[in-house]
């Protein structure tokens, strides 16, 4: 080796890296970084590391290893409901992905009329609790259902009630997921496609497909997941079909056995993580299909094709309507079905422990959760997106911000509880108030608005924040004068979000409410249970109305906000 | 080391920006190697060079919105290596205007003195004379979606100069606008640095762009200064092979020397000014296109000029003010030469006809394989 490269490796090995520069604002970010790792630290990693030691554990607190697991594995009628949770997750999302595949389809590739009414039409299932989907298919085809003749005998409590209301409950998301993935298309493509004289098959195989592949495949994930975390509609709908959701609400309510619901809990959170994984990697290949350069679609009108769309729509319109009609209609009857002279007896909930108490801390729980929720959510995507400095720290917050999205709101809520009654935990105070019920259904719905804010803020050129540096801007003023009128609507969105699962929720709070602090979706189920299915269905309708109030006021404030603070979209 | 700094240190008489051997990585990958130089007070400076060879990476070192890996940057005799960019007195425009979608033109521009906490009515003053300054009269409510790219680009020029910034630095700022846009705001900003006296760096990939902008051109390839020169410099005495291929068509022929004055290249020799290249050593050939004359018959020289080749065209451009003709020696040897439009006779200078063309011996530049 000659002097020269020894010199350049010792250059190389001394040669300390300049420390990076760091503005007052660069601080300030750093120190929210570190935050916000800390309360995911406390809302996340460690109530489910409480959930995974308890399940190692026996009933007097001492640790036995795997022993529950096997347990678990010995009892069939345990493992049974593990593939009873898979059949009817994945016969749903074989139902749904295709139907809203349709359906968006007609909404932007036909020129169908009514398409915004549609478009709306397709959301309402997300105003509607899953518990009243569930009631109203019932009212519908139950034992003493109006059509229950369209079964053909076979009964609707068990896996068809199940399928049918989740198929409904699923089928917003499946929309949605579809409506992003057609939209992504260069019409250019299909110019060129024609140009070539391609067949309308050949150009659905090599344009349209590969266009909305990933979407289809999301859109299966976050199906399948969903219906097999959840655990209302089976619990009204189920009968003696067992699945893993109900399991661990009969462990732990009906017997005390935590440490049971830890194991089947486990068993719940790990297909979901594996589905996020997944998830996450067929949206990180979807980036780079549709580039601002893309030409839009715009449909040119078909009769016979926009005639079918229009037919398949219309029938969804009316299927859904009339569930919620019956479930109305239902609520105000005196008995069902031998008396139908209307009432309003069912609104009065004489049950013990119910009343109209449970529905006004649901609102006043959703309003504390949406607008905690918001606020924290941006500041949170604030500092993921604009730290200039930290990228490690910036990673690690992003991935805790990803996570609520891979853990079942009844796993979180299972957690929350065996965490907060840990002996010692200085956060028992919680339990029981309404503060445990807002933090755990904030981390339950974290993801979402996080990558709605993500997106907002995006939306700004990453060289704005650097003019202001150049220009000796404050982050508040930043913050103020920019960031925030520029991302105002996306807040709406994401307030609304949260406020509509929030009044909505179930397995993320079941666990965790007390006697003063029961929520309607709660109260739902509990009537239910009594077998007063009318005064379930009056409470559920209440949910609804609420949640179509505040959507409409929503949307005439943010018209309203939107117009005064944002001129400069009108334009 | 110690001592080079000190030294460095002493030049803080002059109003200088001086870049030391400045290096940036990223990770592994390095973006800039050990890159020098110094700039001028108000003098306007190109960084120009391919994409990936730096050149942003280095404006935004000098605005400190990225921090070097080795090396310092003075301003004035001062290290401002690690001063944040709300230290450095930095105008800053993007290629993407980068303004704020939300405030209105007036806004935009004032937004610098809201920081400095100027009065109203200085503020007022100040963006009334920015407006007119950068012909933005009658935009000033508007907001910037309302405007033209280049209209959006002037908004953004004010904002950097509203703050009379000590350095305006420009990151590619005519990339996103049309040709004609372009020219004309090429212009606009030549005029507006001239008169304001402003040091300005300006990246930008575009050879005519820097050559008809700057009073110096920092040619940078693969993280590395090429040359340092000004337009004329640059063009006409390109210190590597890379920066004549960059600056502009350019015949690149390979050679030896094969004695005083006399290089061969394959089948044929030409006459040029070997200079201190030792006879035996491999070169390559630089001939511009404008340089080669044709001595088609008509109007042959009566004496043989040195370096006369015998052609056939093969292919004929048309670019408005000259002729491009793509020509080609019986030994393949492939030639590309420039015809004024008054020379260009469409039926000599057709494809396949034959020519005669020349090149004076000082007009081939060498370098060192």
């Amino acid at each position: 080796m000659n002097t020269q490269s020894l010199k350049g490796l010792s250059v190389s090995l001394f040669a300390r890296s300049k420390p990076q520069i760091m503005e007052r604002s660069d601080w300030l970010v750093r120190w929210v970084c570190v935050a916000y790792c800390v309360a995911a630290l406390c809302t996340i990693v460690l109530p489910v590391g409480a959930l995974f030691l308890r399940s190692l554990n026996n009933a007097d607190g001492a640790y036995v290893g795997l022993q529950n697991y096997l347990t678990y594995f010995g009892t069939s009628a345990l493992f049974d409901s593990f593939l009873n949770s898979l059949l009817v997750s994945l016969v749903t999302a074989t139902i749904v992905v295709p139907m809203a595949f349709a359906y968006a389809y007609g909404l932007l590739r036909t020129c169908m009329p009514f398409k915004s009414f549609f478009r709306g039409v397709a959301l309402i299932p997300l105003l509607i609790p899953g518990v009243l989907k569930a009631i109203a298919l019932v009212y519908l085809f139950g034992n003493q259902g109006l059509l229950r003749e369209w079964l053909f005998g076979h009964p609707l409590y068990g896996p068809i009630g199940i399928i049918g209301a989740s198929v409904i409950w699923t089928f917003p998301f499946a929309v949605l997921i579809m409506l992003t993935a057609l939209q992504h298309v260069d019409q250019r493509l299909y110019h060129a496609a024609a140009v070539l004289k391609t067949s309308a098959w050949r150009t659905f195989l090599h344009v349209t497909w590969p266009s909305c592949r990933y979407g289809v495949t999301t859109a299966f994930l976050v199906v399948t997941v969903s219906v097999f975390t959840d655990f209302g509609i089976a619990k009204v709908i189920g009968g003696d079909f067992r699945v893993l959701a109900t399991d661990i609400y009969k462990e732990v309510v009906g017997q005390q056995n935590f440490e049971m619901g830890a194991v089947i809990s486990v068993m719940l959170l790990i297909p979901a993580v594996l589905v996020f994984v997944l998830e996450r990697r067929v949206a990180s290949k979807q980036v780079a299909q549709f580039t601002g350069r893309s030409l839009p679609y715009t449909p040119k009108p078909s009769g016979w094709r926009d005639g079918v769309f229009l037919g398949w729509c219309i029938a969804v319109t009316v299927f859904i309507a009339s569930m919620l009609g019956m479930a109305q209609f239902a609520s105000l009857v005196k008995f069902w079905p031998y008396n139908l002279s209307l009432t309003f007896a069912h609104y009065e909930f004489e049950i013990e422990g119910v009343g109209w108490m449970n529905f006004s801390n649901s609102i006043w729980m959703a309003t504390l959760a949406a607008s905690f929720g918001t606020l924290i959510v941006f500041i949170g995507a604030y500092v993921v997106e604009k730290a200039r400095r930290d990228i490690g720290l910036r990673k690690v917050l992003q991935l805790f911000m990803l996570l609520p999205m891979a853990i079942p709101g009844l796993v979180l809520g299972l957690a929350y509880l065996i965490f907060i009654n840990t002996p010692g935990n200085p956060a028992g105070w919680l339990y029981g108030g309404m503060a445990i019920l807002v933090i755990s259904t904030v981390t339950h719905l974290y993801s979402v608005p996080h990558l709605t804010c993500l997106t907002a803020l995006k939306g700004l050129d990453r060289e704005i924040e650097s003019v202001g540096l150049s220009l000796n801007t404050s982050v508040t003023r930043m913050l103020t004068q920019v960031t925030l009128p520029v991302c105002l609507a996306a807040l709406l969105d994401v307030w609304l979000y949260i406020f509509l699962c929030a009044m909505t929720t179930l397995s993320a709070v079941i666990f965790l409410y007390s006697s003063d602090t029961k929520l309607a979706s709660i109260a739902v189920i509990h009537i239910d249970e009594t077998g007063r299915v009318a005064s379930a269905a009056a409470m559920a309708m209440l949910l609804v109305y609420v949640c179509l109030a505040v959507r409409l006021a929503h949307h005439l404030i943010a018209q309203k906000v939107l117009r005064k603070f944002q001129p400069w979209r009108t334009s | 080391m110690t001592a080079k700094l000190r030294q460095r240190n002493n030049v803080s008489d002059a109003r200088k920006l001086v870049v030391a051997n400045l290096s940036k990585s990223f990770g592994s990958t390095p973006i800039l190697k050990d890159v020098s130089f110094e700039i001028e007070e108000g003098e306007f400076v190109c960084f120009l060079g391919p994409s990936g060879c730096g050149k942003t990476t280095l404006l935004l070192c000098l605005a400190g919105l990225e921090s070097p890996s080795a090396g310092e940057i003075y301003k004035n005799g001062q290290t401002i290596t690690a001063a944040p960019p709300s230290q450095r007195d930095v105008g800053i425009v993007f290629q993407s205007y980068a303004l704020f979608p939300n405030l209105s033109v007036y806004d935009n521009i004032a937004f610098g003195l809201v920081n400095l906490k100027w009065s109203k009515d200085k503020i007022r003053e100040a963006v009334g004379g920015l407006v007119s300054l950068l012909s933005l009269e009658g935009h000033a409510n508007k907001y910037p979606s309302q405007l033209s790219g280049g209209q959006q680009q002037r908004v953004a020029l004010a904002r950097a100069l509203a703050v009379s910034p000590s350095l305006l630095l420009l990151d590619e700022p005519l990339s996103a606008l049309d040709a004609q846009v372009r020219a004309r705001l090429r212009g606009e900003i030549r005029d507006l640095q001239q008169r304001l006296k402003i040091t300005t760096v300006m990246v930008t990939h575009d050879q005519e762009e820097a050559q008809t902008l700057a009073d110096r051109i920092v040619l940078m390839n693969a993280g590395r200064i090429e040359q340092i020169g000004t337009p004329w410099q640059i063009y006409n005495e390109p210190a590597t092979p890379f920066v004549a291929d960059f600056m502009g068509v350019s015949n690149l022929l390979s050679g030896v020397v094969r004695a005083q004055d006399e290089v061969a290249c394959d089948q044929f020799a030409l006459h040029c000014k070997t200079q201190d290249h030792p006879v035996g050593t491999k070169v390559q050939l630089l001939l511009r296109p404008e340089d080669i004359a044709v001595v088609a018959p008509p109007n042959m020289p009566e004496q043989a000029p040195t370096n006369l080749l015998n052609a056939t065209i093969v292919k004929i451009e048309h670019l408005g003010a000259v002729v491009r003709a793509h020509v080609m020696n019986p030994s393949g040897l492939k030639l590309k030469v420039d015809i004024s439009k008054r020379d260009f006779d469409p039926v000599r200078h057709a494809v396949s006809q034959e020519l005669s063309v020349t090149i004076a011996p000082t007009d081939i530049r060498l370098f060192t394989e």
